[in-house]
């Protein structure tokens, strides 16, 4: 009897002849976005130009002038102060070089301690939080949109249906792939645990995840949308841990606690760091306040009257998921992290693959952060969002390009002054910060003590590559040089399992 | 020796070599995207071309598939985190879900059976949200 059970939780392929008389098909137009009015103008490629020659003829002219005024040729500075002119250039880099440290650090310290401090607050609040209401299990539908992901899709609805929760339904959205997706698709199509779970299948041309998620939102019979990945896994009681928060009416969408599932080499397992410590104890400390500002691709529950209200997914950036999160959260629903509800997804592990995809993100991160620009300035709009783009800009832009020219600029002091002991001084500092927030995220997570471990490659080796990566992208979004999607490579580590 | 200068010099050193992996690795992928740029044509997107849902016949009973041993059984396909233990739940068919230990007992046609009190809360909107469902379905999808 178990065995049968079990059977009919798991997909299988049907004889073709058979399943074709059993499938109905339906054709539907697809739904038309409705965010056109929160894109700004696109600036024009020549401003742009003017612009950094501008900048740079600025720059070029305040070197001149410390220049001029270090060598003081006519003895200005003497005449002006009545003292002998102390500033050499040994002096500078001194000086500056201690401003820098020590600007860095209080920077980087207030950044550290209050996302560990409010990531702190979410996990006991989220410990002591009195228990939801056990009956509040609405029917929810399953979004999974794919494009070549032939090699994992199959293990992604097994999980799924596995998934502890009375009713649902999974819609597997085509986009136009290449390979075999469609036919293992279809062949998943049906009715599981005796009519508690219902497999449809969407069928469209490639038009990009945004199209492939509007198409699965838009025939969705519930009102309450979970979106995931062609490639990604969850844990069994996901659905159940993430649904009790929509007792509150203002909430509009969870985020879900993403994983690295195939952790093999040093690739992989610092990747699995960085979304312990850089992606999940971020989203932990803005779940405080309501204000997950990235709902990851991976996992991410949805109140569809949320994304209605947000004019569904767009096209328009290379990170819709920060696109349809920073529209959620203009359109003034709340958006909350949900730590127990994991999501295995498989990571890059290739170098290329990897700044692929980090190139991908940083894009489409500073297209939404571009395309809600009018947030930065006007907190009337939302004063959440406002707080959100910040920080975004903070996190997406500035931080990266901090730490390429500290360490570029301590790499030059050391080689031109020999003044090494200031990058021992700035990497030990940093390795100490990570090394913290590694210990208490692998703690709160109850992840794999060996990533603590990896801290101390962290910093030095993987930030700094990503991080270049990032910059390059910033550079070449800002000069609107081309790009397209750039699939990654899978090698379905998941279904192999 | 000092600790500081050995290791002010292999923080040098790796710092240099960092950026100079990072710069060319770099270069790498854009030399490959551009190469796969130029071997994919775009596939070019028509806004209105209708989607098609295949679903099941839902005026047939419920479609029980049989599982093919060819496919491998998803219990062993779900992959925890290495190292870390996850939770795997057993999955029932809720009218299975009858629990020995259970204190609540329901008269049957095949005498006194256990109940699990938590599964009937569950079944119970379940069996209420089917009706909607049905009638959702056989309007099509006018809500939007």
């Amino acid at each position: 009897m178990a065995d049968e059970t079990k059977n009919e939780n798991q997909p299988a392929a049907a004889p073709p002849a058979q399943r074709e008389e059993s499938l109905s098909r339906t054709q539907f137009q697809p739904v038309r976005r409705s965010d056109e009015g929160m894109l700004g103008p696109r600036e024009n490629e020549s401003v742009l130009v003017r612009r950094i020659f501008i900048y740079g003829f600025l720059s070029l002219l305040l070197f001149g002038i410390i220049w001029f005024f270090m060598e003081d040729p006519g003895g200005y500075l003497s005449g002006w102060t009545n003292k002998p002119v102390s500033l050499s250039w040994s002096g500078l880099i001194v000086y500056s070089s201690i401003v820098a440290l020590v600007l860095f650090l209080v920077i980087l310290l207030f950044r550290y301690l209050s996302l560990m401090n409010m990531a702190y607050l979410n996990t006991t609040k989220h410990t002591i939080e009195e228990g939801h209401d056990p009956n509040f299990l609405p029917p929810v539908s399953i979004i999974v949109p794919a494009f070549n992901e032939g090699k994992l899709l199959h293990s992604t609805v097994a999980s799924l249906l596995e998934m502890d929760y009375p009713q649902y339904e999974i819609l597997l959205v085509d986009d136009g792939s290449t390979d075999d997706t469609r036919e293992v698709a279809r062949a998943l199509v049906g009715i599981y645990r005796q009519g508690a779970v219902e497999v449809r299948l969407v069928e469209k041309a490639n038009g990009g995840k945004a199209t492939a998620l509007n198409a699965g939102i838009q025939v969705s019979r519930y009102d309450y949308v979970l979106n995931v990945d062609g490639d990604s896994q969850l844990s069994p009681d996901t659905l159940r841990k993430t649904i009790r928060h929509f007792v509150d009416p203002r909430l509009g969408a969870i985020a879900g606690n993403v994983k690295v599932l195939n952790r093999d080499n040093i690739w992989t397992t610092l990747q699995a760091l960085e979304y312990v410590e850089g992606l999940n104890m971020a989203r932990s400390a803005q779940s405080i306040v309501k204000l997950v500002n990235i709902i990851p691709g991976p996992l991410g529950l949805f109140r569809k009257q949320s994304i209605v209200d947000a004019g569904w997914y767009s096209s328009d950036t290379f990170a819709e998921d920060a696109d349809i999160t920073l529209k959620i959260i203009r359109a003034g629903w709340r958006v909350e992290y949900e730590p127990d509800a994991k999501s295995y997804t498989e990571a890059p592990d290739k170098i290329v693959d990897l700044l692929k995809q980090r190139y991908r993100w940083t894009r489409g991160i500073i297209q939404a952060v571009r395309k809600h620009r009018d947030l930065f300035f006007n907190p009337t709009i939302n004063f959440g969002g406002t707080i959100v783009m910040w920080s975004m800009a903070f996190e997406a832009l500035i931080w990266p390009i901090m730490n390429i020219f500290a360490n570029a600029y301590f790499i030059f002091i050391a080689l031109v002054f020999d003044m090494s002991y200031y990058l021992v001084y700035w990497w030990l500092s940093l390795t100490i910060l990570d090394l913290i927030a590694a210990l208490y995220c692998v703690a709160v997570e109850k992840e794999e003590a060996r990533l603590v471990f990896y801290s101390l490659f962290y910093r030095l080796f993987f930030i700094l590559i990503v991080d270049v990566c990032k910059t390059f992208a910033t550079i070449e979004e800002f000069l609107g040089i081309g790009m397209s999607w750039g699939k990654l490579e899978r090698i379905g580590s998941g279904s192999k399992q | 020796m000092e600790l500081v200068p050995i290791l002010s010099t292999i923080i040098l050193v790796g710092t240099i070599a960092t950026f100079i992996l990072a710069v060319a690795a770099y270069i790498l992928y854009k030399i490959r995207e551009g190469k796969a740029r130029e071997s994919h044509q775009q596939t070019g997107y028509m806004q209105q071309e209708p989607h098609v849902l295949v679903a099941p016949d839902r005026g047939q009973q419920p479609i029980i598939q049989q599982i093919q041993q060819t496919a491998p059984a998803p219990a062993s396909m779900y992959q925890p985190a290495p190292g870390q233990p996850v939770q795997r739940q057993q999955l029932q068919a809720p009218q299975q879900g009858q629990n020995p230990n259970s204190l609540f007992w329901e008269y049957t046609d095949e005498g006194f059976v256990p109940v699990n009190p938590q599964q009937e809360q569950v079944q119970q909107p379940q069996q209420q949200q089917q009706a909607p469902q049905q009638s959702q379905q056989d309007e099509g999808y006018a809500w939007l």
